[in-house]
């Protein structure tokens, strides 16, 4: 008999089969769990930590360290392959080694494409120009200096005035 | 009011709904797992004051103040998951048309969710992303610039983006062709299951649709490629849905009928019952045998007929027997409503 891969209570009444980047992972639930008696749950969120938490359990890396551990709240890998929620945003620089295999494995790609924050963004083009401007400095065109210069004074300028409307 | 209650949207003969859902933290707080009591209202009374500083149309529903019922019925509607009703520190942000919801403190400190009937994702991930935009900027949201928005779980890393169409697939479900759908679409970095499980007729015959991968993607291509998988998927139901309707009308035609025969009078009926009776009712809609079926009706009734959210229509909690029985009485109304339009 199976059982409940949800609740470890239940004989799973329900088989679903699911396919993460052609994995095939299969789920077994009770009907309870499944949402037929408590009100059919339409919502995805219940089902997809489950079929990861089976993913992660197959899934170390080379490079990890058992005894890593995030500094700022404690995580462990140990730690998130039982319960497979990080703590904080720091894990993902401090359980890199650990946590690169599993993301290029659900991933595929590790370079994000997509939108970024507004407020960072206007950060990072700020950076951006002002390495430009070290690179013209070092590379003595000064015309160009002097524009980047101008450019960074006005952003920084910018910034300054909405942080003050807050 | 919901929009389901007057409009269907666009391919609403397939698609019920369409959501998109963006996972979102707040930069220098711990996530939801670790935040206590104290950290996570912390972090709600942050969330309330820009959402309620900007936007008059929204409503915080505070489950320490609602019944189970209550909370059932929200998670029903999919405006919440029932873990978040449930884990003690999460709390819900809802429009008042229940097109936008926000979950705060759930698996992550925000999913911001917008759902629309019919084939919509350009739509809805525009509704989502002005509240992201508006959010993210008076917040600060955990972003890194090679794994973009962090995230609790490094499933939803990126853009934090899970985008996903309800569809209705009876053809290819009788003709047994759903496991092969599903294999093929796996492929593609993206997943189709069945919403209330699969190979039973409880299920409504329906799909979800959904992006598997967030992390590599742009909004953009995520949206495009499943809107592509998805219109491949309609063509081949409707190409099916009609071969059947030509070389076995009267038997398909039989079964529909019988059908909307067994809605409009039967005087109980179960969730399961119910279930595979709407996919037959919506599929003969679909196939023009039912006329002037209004799918907008048809769509809510699914929502209508959920246990938690009949009783709140009741006004009293009912025993199983008692709600199959209250079903039947709401699911006859709705059909005649329907059928006498
Ligand atoms: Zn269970
Ligand atoms: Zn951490």
């Amino acid at each position: 008999m199976i059982i409940c891969e949800r609740c470890g209570k239940n004989p799973a009444a329900v088989h679903m089969t699911n396919f993460i980047n052609g994995q095939k992972t299969e789920l077994h639930l009770c009907s309870k769990c499944a949402g037929e008696e408590g009100g059919l749950t339409l919502f995805e969120s219940p089902f997809i930590p489950m079929s990861v938490k089976d993913l992660l359990s197959q899934m170390v890396g080379e490079k990890a360290h058992p005894q890593a551990r995030c500094s700022r709240c404690g995580m462990t890998l140990e730690r998130f392959r039982e319960e497979g929620r990080l703590g904080c945003s720091n894990c993902y620089k401090d359980l890199k080694n650990e946590l690169m295999p599993i993301l290029r494995s659900v991933q595929g790609k590790l370079q994000h494409t997509g939108a970024q924050p507004k407020v960072l963004k206007k950060a990072g083009e700020l950076l951006d120009l002002k390495k430009q401007l070290e690179e013209a400095i070092q590379a003595e065109e000064y015309e160009r200096a002097a524009k980047l210069r101008d450019m960074i004074r006005q952003k920084e300028q910018k910034e300054e005035s909405t942080k003050g409307r807050d | 009011m919901p929009v389901w209650l007057y409009e269907a949207g666009p391919e609403s003969d397939i698609v019920v709904s369409s959501r998109v859902r963006l996972a979102r933290n707040l930069s220098g707080e711990l996530f939801p797992s670790l935040l206590d009591k104290k950290g996570a209202d912390g972090v709600l009374d942050k969330v309330k004051k820009t959402v309620f500083s900007k936007k008059a149309d929204f409503e915080l529903k505070d489950f320490s103040l609602l019944s189970p019922i209550e909370k059932a019925a929200l998670a029903e509607k999919r405006l919440c998951s029932v873990e978040l009703a449930e884990s003690g520190i999460g709390a819900l942000i809802v429009s008042r048309d229940e097109t936008i919801s926000i979950m705060v403190n759930e698996e992550d400190h925000l999913r911001i969710q917008c759902l629309l009937p019919g084939q919509q994702l350009q739509a809805v991930l525009a509704k989502a992303g002005e509240m992201d935009k508006m959010l993210g900027e008076k917040l600060g949201f955990a972003y890194d610039d090679r794994l973009g928005y962090l995230t609790s779980c490094p499933t939803n890393v990126g853009t934090g983006l899970r985008a996903s169409l309800m569809m209705h697939l009876p053809a290819l479900e009788l003709a047994g062709q759903m496991p092969g759908i599903v294999h093929t679409v796996g492929q593609m970095g993206q997943t189709v299951r069945g919403l209330y499980g699969e190979g039973s007729s409880a299920n409504g015959c329906l799909y979800q649709l959904s992006n598997q991968v967030t992390l590599g993607v742009s909004e953009e291509d995520i949206l495009n490629s499943l809107d592509a998988t998805a219109r491949s998927v309609m063509e081949k139901e409707r190409a099916l849905s009609s071969s059947l309707h030509r070389q076995r009308g009267l038997v398909l035609e039989d079964k529909l009928w019988r059908s909307l025969g067994i809605a409009k009078s039967a005087r109980v009926l179960d969730t399961a019952e119910f279930m595979s009776l709407w996919s037959d009712i919506k599929w003969g809609a679909s196939l023009g045998i039912f006329k002037n079926i209004d799918l907008a009706v048809l769509h809510n009734l699914m929502m209508e007929i959920q246990p938690a959210t009949l009783q709140l229509a009741a006004g009293k909690p009912l025993e199983a027997q008692d709600r199959d029985a209250y079903r039947a009485e709401v699911v006859r109304r709705a059909i005649e409503q329907i059928i006498n339009k």
